[in-house]
């Protein structure tokens, strides 16, 4: 739990079952060294086990990494899941192979922000930032 | 000879006493090589012309493994590909031979990887994406119909929970058309021990189990498919996920000398198996570095094959490569660029003495490759045989001082490192090999340089064109190739019918055969055979192996 800390807690995470995890490893490094207190879950994982993973490290932002193209299904996914448990105090960013016409759609959905490939590690450290500070903490 | 070399130092002193700054260059470490010089000369390389490099098809093979290299004989020109349904992938693969290509290396899709069929529930949403769905021989069927796989070289991609039942389907595939296995030239990656070390969430089996597929596939092959590549030892995957190009190529032959081991200790002579060992290494947009890289690997390959393994066979002794040029370099802005990355990507391999080249579609760092963008990949490797002359003449880096130099630097480093590995399995490289995946030794090295890379990258100190520097505003051209969901829905009735229509009670039988044969220590080739003949599943025979096999659980490392 947080007791007290004022350190930005991130949930690094890639649901489905690829495997390509270069960039989330990167940027989980990036954030650490930035200060914030990162919770990696390795490959392969389910939303229901991202949901749970960020109740129980009571997360200020989940980071999702989706290189599959599956991201519409995935964050549609996560939202249900995370409405049906009543949690609303969670930004949600993803990083990821993700077209044009689709981040308004993830953006609606609830997604507070989306990063393409070759974003800088400091825009993606600012925004996270915002979005945990966005959210009063 | 003594008046140029004196005149060449001289050079070089003058030089030398400039901070690389001062010339404008910054010289960033890509490799663990540490600071390069502003020139090379004679004093740099060590000029024993026939211990060193000797003639292309001689030990030690730096200039190339045949005499008569790209002169007597082009590389392969591959294009990696494969999508959707096994329909689909099929009018691919034929659009793929019309426009000359002359190798196949389709893709699976990554339920396929995990050895899970298309129907079940953890493959939702990922049939067909990235790749081919193969659930059974019947799909294999429909991949290759009207594909003469006997004349063309066909790759199966395939290193994890399912290689040795995809091999399985190829080779009953072949029987059913009568085709001699002896005959068949192609080959199955079988890249286990590269999985744990640099994605080990990914790998299905744990490190001894991969082992022991690999050594069944030798002592398969050996007996019964002569000139079929029983492996192909990579270090793509490892450079893809950040390693360097001395860890690349370290890790590259520690393994390749860990699975000589094991199959000499499975009762093989080396030089039965040996000659059927290919690799299958990147190539990233730095030259020079990539052109020694192969060059220095291919003479300590033959060197640790003759001295410390005692093969004869020049076979054994020759280092077979694919080139795979890199995807990581690839951005996703202005991504035509990423033709020119391919294509200094691929002059690397090809003036480094590769057997065969892939080039990733421009479109690499966006989706799938397009039409187009697979078509431009392979004419580069045209242009590059037909019309650029580097197949002129053997080997024509040869002789630079710098590249010489590069390649011995980067030979003692890999050496380094692999002393390093053979110390940690207290003097056996194998157990050396084992205890730095288990201890995440590997891995932390993978990532510690992915990272480096990255820093440099968001520092400024490492220029990306069109990244973070050269930029021009624009929206990144993404665009996903949809997949159908009625694919995955046509491939999962075509699944519930097949269980309906085979005899079931024979799927059984085989399932249990393959049990009990790897409970037994057995040779788990043939029974995966009878399976597959008899249309059990992927998944199904997949289950049977983990059960009997284990789980991988790693290591958890940042």
């Amino acid at each position: 739990m947080n007791n007290g800390s004022k350190k930005i807690r991130v949930l690094m995470a890639k649901p489905g079952l690829d495997s390509h995890d270069r960039g989330m490893n990167v940027v989980s490094r990036a954030l650490m060294k930035a200060g914030m207190e990162v919770i990696y879950l390795p490959v392969q994982q389910t939303v229901e086990g991202i949901v749970a993973a960020a109740v129980q490290e009571d997360v200020d932002v989940i980071g999702l990494s989706i290189l599959s193209g599956a991201h519409m299904g995935l964050c549609q996914k996560l939202f249900n899941k995370l409405k049906s448990q009543g949690i609303t105090d969670i930004s949600v960013v993803v990083g990821g192979i993700i077209p044009q016409k689709d981040i308004s759609k993830l953006r609606e959905m609830g997604v507070s922000e989306v990063f393409l490939p070759g974003a800088s590690e400091a825009n993606i450290i600012s925004s996270i930032r915002d979005h945990a500070k966005r959210d009063g903490r | 000879m003594g008046k140029t070399k004196n005149n060449i130092i001289k050079v070089k002193r003058k030089v030398a006493d400039r901070a690389p700054e001062d010339v404008g260059l910054q010289y960033i470490s890509t490799v663990g090589l540490g600071e390069k010089k502003l020139l090379y000369g004679p004093s740099d390389v060590d000029d024993d012309y026939s211990r060193n490099l000797g003639l292309p098809g001689e030990y030690p093979y730096t200039r190339g493994i045949y005499p008569t290299m790209h002169r007597g004989q082009l590389w392969s020109m591959r294009e990696l590909f494969g999508f959707g349904s096994p329909e689909e992938t099929n009018r691919r693969l034929k659009f793929i031979l019309d426009s000359g290509a002359t190798a196949l290396s389709p893709c699976h899709d990554i339920p396929t990887h995990m050895g899970l069929d298309s129907d079940n529930p953890l493959s939702e949403g990922e049939v067909g994406r990235g790749g081919v769905p193969i659930d059974s021989l019947e799909d294999m069927e429909i991949v290759y119909e009207g594909i003469p796989i006997e004349k063309i070289r066909v790759d199966l991609l395939e290193s994890n929970a399912s290689s040795p039942v995809l091999l399985a389907m190829f080779i009953v595939l072949a029987q059913k058309r009568g085709i001699n296995l002896e005959i068949l030239r192609g080959s199955i990656q079988n890249n286990y021990l590269e999985l744990y070390e640099s994605m080990p969430k990914f790998a299905v089996y744990p490190p001894r189990a991969g082992l022991k597929i690999v050594t069944d596939t030798f002592v398969y092959c050996t007996k019964h498919m002569p000139f079929w590549t029983t492996i192909n030892i990579n270090g793509h995957f490892s450079s893809e996920a950040g390693a360097t190009i001395v860890h690349e190529m370290a890790f590259c032959l520690a393994n390749a000398m860990t699975y000589v081991q094991s199959g000499i200790e499975a009762g093989l002579s080396v030089d039965d198996f040996a000659p059927r060992i290919g690799f299958y290494a990147s190539a990233r947009t730095n030259i020079f570095e990539e052109v020694a890289k192969y060059r220095a690997s291919r003479r300590l390959w033959a060197k640790i094959m003759k001295e410390r393994f005692g093969a004869k066979d020049q076979r054994s002794l020759t280092m077979k490569i694919h080139c795979q040029c890199s995807a990581y370099t690839y951005t996703a802005q202005q991504p035509k660029n990423n033709i020119i990355r391919g294509t200094l990507e691929a002059l690397a391999g090809i003036l480094g003495g590769a057997q065969s080249v892939a080039i990733n579609s421009m479109d690499e760092a966006l989706s799938l490759p397009t039409e187009e963008g697979a078509r431009i990949a392979l004419r580069t490797q045209q242009i590059l045989a037909y019309e650029s002359g580097i197949t002129e003449t053997i080997d024509p880096l040869g002789g630079s001082y710098y590249v010489e130099a590069l390649t011995n630097q980067i030979e003692n480093k890999v050496k380094d490192i692999l002393n390093e590995i053979e110390k940690m399995g207290d003097g056996d490289i194998k157990n050396g090999v084992i205890k730095g995946i288990e201890n995440g030794w590997f891995i932390k090295h993978v990532r510690n340089s992915a990272y480096d890379f990255s820093r440099e990258i968001a520092s400024g100190q490492r220029v990306i064109v069109g990244q973070n520097r050269f930029t021009v505003d624009e929206e990144i051209p993404i665009e996903i190739q949809e997949i159908d969901p009625s694919l995955e829905e046509a491939q999962k009735k075509k699944l519930a019918r097949l269980r309906e229509r085979r005899d079931n009670e024979k799927v059984e039988d085989t399932l249990n055969k393959v049990r009990a044969t790897i409970r037994q220590g057995g040779n788990m080739i043939y029974p995966i055979i009878e399976a597959v003949t008899s249309y059990a599943t992927l998944g199904e025979i997949c289950s049977v192996m983990k059960e009997e096999l284990g789980e991988y659980v790693p290591s958890a490392y940042l």
